[in-house]
């Protein structure tokens, strides 16, 4: 509980996130971008305090999500878009990451405890669905929600 | 073990957890946390967190402990998670060579990335399989102290010498700040006196708002 509450108010400073954007960016122009630097990157933007840098690195975690074959990978990329969707109150989009990920891993306690919290929240903030929250983010993440349902329903 | 309400306690000392993958991080957090073996815990996301109270001479102490991920794609993401730690646990596995071979990177990352005075314990975890042994404990009773580490063999899963991984590490601590090797006001000791309403950030106050349960279940594999 507490600690769900710390990961998900945790959060990166601008300094290091344009840290990672210099390297990410310098890496991009010389065509030398891996999944590890991607990540990095993603991770950092996901936890970030700015709205627009959390939807950035949605994006990027979409991106990584469509071009791995890795099932761990694809976990914790779906565990890292959960992530960004709460920090940005969207409640539901985690929901189904946080859903894809334990329909693989019944047993994925931290997949559980930050739907836990998840679920928390949205009693508390008394939720009332994408109906209203819907925004260029939600649009985006479509086609990863998509990738998500494939797997529940594989 | 039950809490005694939130705010009990005289500090937070801030532990990490590191090592090589499948080492048994997250198993010995849980071990420390919940007193159970978790078999089959699947690789961590990241981070996690643990929390446990413990007494140090008549102190008590939160221990808010950060459970790194193991694998190599998250080893800049677990980087960030080193600043600020009063202690760090640094894991290999006593049946596999390679994870105490990596010892020394992992080394120079915690020292590199926490302050001077963060107490760095070597565990050799997997104690209850001795048979299957690669790392002897003289050889790592060695290293640890040329390099100025604490150091004992675990296991996770009977429980031996776990408690006092984490409590001499505790100890060791407290010690530094009572004889003033440690500075409480540095910003990252990783020590925090017992919170008061000035918190980096809200999550002190979340804690009690009554909507959850205030027991032991916390989050560790």
């Amino acid at each position: 509980m507490e600690e769900t509450q710390l990961l998900l108010d945790d959060i990166v400073l601008p300094e290091e996130i344009q840290r990672y954007r210099v390297v990410y960016e310098k890496a991009a122009e010389a065509s030398q971008v891996t999944d590890q630097n991607k990540f990095s990157f993603a991770y950092c933007l996901v936890r970030s305090k700015a709205k627009a840098d959390v939807r950035s690195g949605l994006q990027l975690l979409r991106e990584l999500y469509d071009s791995t074959r890795s099932d761990d990978a694809k976990r914790d990329y779906l565990y890292y878009s959960a992530l960004g969707n709460a920090r940005l109150n969207e409640y539901e989009e985690a929901l189904k990451f946080l859903d894809a990920i334990l329909f693989i891993q019944p047993g994925n306690h931290q997949a559980k405890n930050l739907k836990d919290e998840v679920t928390r929240r949205m009693n508390r903030e008394g939720y009332v669905g994408m109906g209203i929250a819907v925004g260029a983010g939600a649009l985006l993440l479509g086609g990863l929600t998509a990738a998500a349902v494939a797997i529940l329903k594989k | 073990m039950a809490n005694q309400g939130p705010y009990n306690y005289s500090y937070i000392f801030k532990y990490i957890i590191i090592g090589d993958m499948g080492v048994g991080k997250s198993c010995l957090l849980h071990q420390f946390t919940e007193k159970k073996f978790m078999a089959d815990c699947p690789h961590t996301i990241g981070v996690e967190f643990g929390t446990r109270i413990i007494e140090v001479n008549g102190q008590k102490i939160k221990l808010q402990i950060w459970d790194t991920a193991g694998q190599e794609r998250f080893r800049a993401v677990t980087r960030s998670y080193y600043r600020g730690a009063a202690g760090a646990l640094m894991v290999y596995d006593i049946t596999r060579r390679a994870t105490y071979n990596h010892l020394s990177g992992w080394l120079t990352d915690a020292r590199s990335l926490t302050n001077p005075n963060t107490v760095i314990f070597l565990i050799g975890n997997k104690g209850d399989l001795d048979g299957q042994r690669e790392v002897t404990y003289d050889e790592a009773k060695r290293f640890a102290e040329e390099n100025d580490l604490l150091f004992l063999e675990t296991s996770a899963k009977t429980g031996d010498h776990v408690e006092d991984a984490f409590i001499e590490t505790a100890r060791k601590i407290y010690q530094n700040i009572q004889d003033g090797s440690l500075d409480l006001n540095a910003a990252e000791s990783g020590v925090q006196p017992k919170p008061t309403t000035t918190s980096r950030s809200p999550n002190g106050a979340s804690g009690t708002d009554g909507s959850g349960p205030s027991g032991d279940s916390k989050c560790q594999c």
